[in-house]
């Protein structure tokens, strides 16, 4: 069996180890072969530039490359002198960063020292005398790791380099094979089964094309591609991962001085909505978008002992969206632990606030449920499934039950109009209680997405985005196939249009923390407190019982047609002027939001208030 | 629908009290008014002035109070008579007083939430110590150890046995445990609610 070692470069997250090098480990050792090693790039790195500049440069600058310097291929651009020499892309990044209005100034204290540390990277990669090395590369992880590849096959022609991750997914993976030719081989899509596979093949020395998904050499050094295979692996085979070898490094790091430890774990692969409708800006799971989440028992039993051996209890769950019936297995078998766990989950907005409280039981402290927009319209075209009370509801329920919410308003989807964004515009400083957006972006047009795959969506013209030219030393008709962000004329807002959507989430960002609008039930009352910023002081009564079970109704996001019916069912006579009349004396004040006919009350929820007296008016 | 400016203070105030003369060494006396005051959003008040040093069994009411609220995430308005027997340091993750004095005045500048905390996991206690003037620590807690913890975390008037006193001079040396003449009081605070964000712990 080759001596094999798996490397995960910069820009990986400081505080969790790499989740595909931990899978890795755990199906060699799940097939019989030893656990690669794994070479943990960011860590050293970080650790690499606090000592080179004598603390000048710290784990939080290293952050700020790795989660904001994306967009800008800004991590890619730190190695790319270290890969082509020459100050390769300083020049064309410096205009890219005049016209875009970016500083470069972390990026480039950080580039100074890169060339330095991929010397040291191939000197502590080499002395560990391995046969095979193999690079796990997810966005901006290609130049660092190409960069180490180049010299590492200067220096030992016969260390067998490999390529894999997300980056070399599709014909991502097949251009980077025939872009560098110092890459022997890239294994595309899942490698849970053909990664062991490619293992025993070299070892047998057997035939390269019986490998699915494979890139390999011929003996002229032509670039071969193997067909992938239809099959993902299965939910039964998903397999909780080795953090063994991270965890001793971590801890030994000057950067453990910095930074808190967490654990990253998988519960499920795909999008279950994604299968059926999938959302027209959304470029992850590339090829494998098929819903597989692991039978919970597992993961329940996968995380403890995680959680246990390691002693961590911060843990980011990557899944694309939550397994459902976790809400009713997983996470109530988690609540029941006693554990304080810290969890992240992305989830859909659909929840009900019974579901919202079983999450936060079960530990989990934020989420990501894709809200998107507050526009209907607009969640339409994104073919979202959700509408913008339900997207306001989840929001809400968050709120009540303390979880964090993060999300971004994305604008400009063919089509829309800023006449659609109208109303809910006007109606923003009524949620302001509720966690804002980081911020209102324009979407990106991005490999994998059905507005990448169909360019009759409304993106017809798009070419490789203008930072890569600063990153790639190649054509830009050969770069179309290797890289992940596209540049293309705007659509829907126009530039001038935006002003009025990004003034009202500054001002919503500003004013969140400052306000609140809660319901409590007192004494046979509902009372709605009104704090928030921008309204005045105010407690409202809802002192019917039709007023109460109207409002009731409301939490859940009904038509007007919708709730009359309601109340009908359950007996209550409120002529259909009057409750129009009603509805608009709560939009009046701030208390519910509608879009699309639909109208949500706003008021989170207190918990019953015990011991209190009769409301007096 | 009746609209009103406010609530009468009776109905549904904006905080709740707690008498400082109120309090004993019974829970019961302080526990039930932070859970009223998380449910209802609510402030509370410790109504009279605190004045750590001149009644032991008062210092560790007011100290498990202090706790409890933060560990709630209670807003706790309360006033202190005069500086403490203790370093900023050790009080400075606690809610602070109102800026009456110096002191308070620097608890206030220099309180965050979670700024000394412990979580509970299987078989094992991590606690993180960032209050400042002090090293950050970052400890692990685990077997029969954890137990322990949790027991002198429990019952603050229980003294400990003498293996568990081993655990408690640790804490005690590394600025982690107050020894008071009623028993050792552990001064990380358990992480009961998170903030928004929760990123800020």
């Amino acid at each position: 069996m080759p001596r094999t070692g798996l490397v995960c470069m910069p820009w990986h997250a400081l505080s969790r180890p790499c989740l595909s090098i931990g899978v890795l480990r755990s199906v060699c050792a799940d097939a019989g072969i030893d656990p690669p090693t794994g070479y943990h790039g960011g860590l050293r790195f970080a650790e690499f530039l606090l000592e080179r500049s004598a603390g000048a440069i710290t784990p939080p600058d290293y952050a700020a490359v790795a989660e904001g310097g994306f967009p800008h291929a800004l991590g890619d651009w730190v190695f790319a002198d270290a890969l082509y020499g020459n100050d390769f892309g300083a020049v064309a990044m410096r205009d890219y960063a005049s016209r875009t209005n970016l500083s470069l100034r972390t990026a480039s204290a950080i580039r100074e020292y890169a060339d330095e540390f991929v010397d040291l990277v191939v000197d502590e990669l080499l002395s560990r005398e391995l046969d095979l090395l193999g690079f796990s590369t997810t966005f901006m992880q290609n130049v660092p790791s190409l960069a180490v590849a180049k010299r590492i096959k200067q220096r030992s022609p016969e260390t067998t380099v490999l390529f894999g991750g997300a980056n070399c997914d599709g014909p991502m993976g097949i251009a980077l094979h025939r872009e560098f030719e110092f890459v022997d081989l890239v294994l595309r899509g899942e490698s849970d089964e053909t990664f062991p596979l490619l293992l025993r093949t070299l070892a047998d020395g057997d035939d390269l094309a019986a490998v699915p998904s494979l890139c390999w050499r011929d003996g002229e050094r032509r670039s071969l591609t193997n067909p992938s295979t239809a099959r993902l692996v299965p939910p039964a085979k998903l397999i909780a991962p080795d953090f063994d070898d991270w965890f001793p490094a971590f801890e030994s790091s000057t950067i453990s001085e910095h930074v808190e430890p967490e654990l990253v774990v998988e519960s499920a692969r795909g999008c279950w909505w994604g299968e059926h409708h999938h959302c027209t800006f959304c470029g992850l799971n590339g090829t494998s978008m098929t819903f597989r989440a692991k039978p919970a028992e597992r993961f329940v039993a996968e995380l403890s002992d995680l959680v246990a051996r390691h002693a961590v209890l911060d843990v980011v769950v990557v899944d694309n969206i939550l397994e459902p019936r976790y809400l009713r297995t997983a996470l109530p078998d988690l609540a029941a632990t006693g554990w304080d766990l810290r969890l992240h989950y992305e989830v859909k907005a659909n929840l009900t606030s019974e579901q919202v409280e079983v999450l936060r039981s079960a530990g989990v402290c934020s989420v990501q449920p894709g809200i998107e927009s507050l526009v209907d319209d607009v969640l339409a075209r994104m073919d979202k499934g959700v509408r913008a009370v339900h997207n306001v509801r989840t929001m809400r329920d968050c709120e009540s039950a303390g979880l964090t919410v993060e999300w971004n308003w994305l604008y400009g989807f063919p089509g829309e109009r800023a006449d659609d964004y109208a109303t809910v515009l006007a109606q923003l400083p009524a949620l302001v209680h509720l966690q804002p957006p980081i911020s209102a972006t324009r979407i990106e047009l991005n490999r994998f997405s059905p507005y990448f795959d169909d360019p009759t969506l409304g993106f017809p013209v798009r070419e490789p985005a203008p930072a890569y030219r600063a990153v790639y030393d190649i054509p830009p008709e050969r770069l179309h196939d290797l890289v992940y962000l596209f540049a293309t004329p705007s659509r829907g807002l126009r530039d001038e249009q935006v002003r009025p959507l990004a003034d009202a989430v500054a001002a919503w960002i500003r004013d969140y923390r400052a306000s609140s609008l809660i319901r409590a039930e007192l004494d046979g009352v509902t009372v709605i407190r009104d704090r928030r910023v921008g309204w005045p002081a105010a407690d409202y009564l809802l002192e019917t019982d039709r007023e109460r079970h109207a409002w009731r109704e409301l939490e859940h996001g009904r038509t007007a047609a919708g709730l009359q019916r309601k109340l009908d069912e359950q007996g209550i006579d409120w002529p259909a002027a009057s409750l129009t009349r009603w509805l608009d004396e709560l939009r009046a004040h701030g208390l519910v939001f509608t879009e699309g006919g639909r109208w949500v009350a706003l008021a989170t929820a207190a918990a019953p208030v015990p011991a209190l007296a009769t409301v007096a008016g | 629908m009746k609209r009103v400016r406010t609530l009468a203070a009776t109905a549904w105030p904006d905080r709740l009290t707690i008498e400082i003369a109120d309090l004993t060494a019974d829970p019961s006396s302080w526990r039930p008014a932070i859970h009223a005051a998380r449910a209802g959003a609510q402030r509370l008040t410790l109504t009279g002035q605190v004045a750590f040093g001149d009644d032991p069994m008062r210092d560790v009411v007011v100290l498990r109070l202090l706790s409890e609220a933060a560990a709630q995430l209670v807003d706790l308005d309360w006033t202190l008579a005069a500086e403490p027997p203790w370093p900023l340091r050790t009080v400075v993750h606690l809610p602070p007083p109102a800026a009456t004095n110096d002191f308070a005045h620097r608890w206030r500048a220099e309180y965050r939430v979670g700024l000394c905390v412990y979580r509970v996991g299987p078989g094992f206690v991590r606690i993180r110590d960032l209050r400042p003037h002090g090293p950050h620590l970052r400890v692990l807690i685990d077997g029969e150890w954890a137990t322990g913890f949790a027991a002198l975390a429990g019952d603050p008037w229980h003294w400990p046995d003498e293996r568990a006193s081993t655990l408690v001079d640790d804490l005690t040396e590394n600025g982690l445990a107050l020894p008071l003449p009623t028993g050792p009081h552990l001064l990380p605070t358990r992480v009961l609610r998170w903030p928004i964000p929760q990123s800020d712990i």
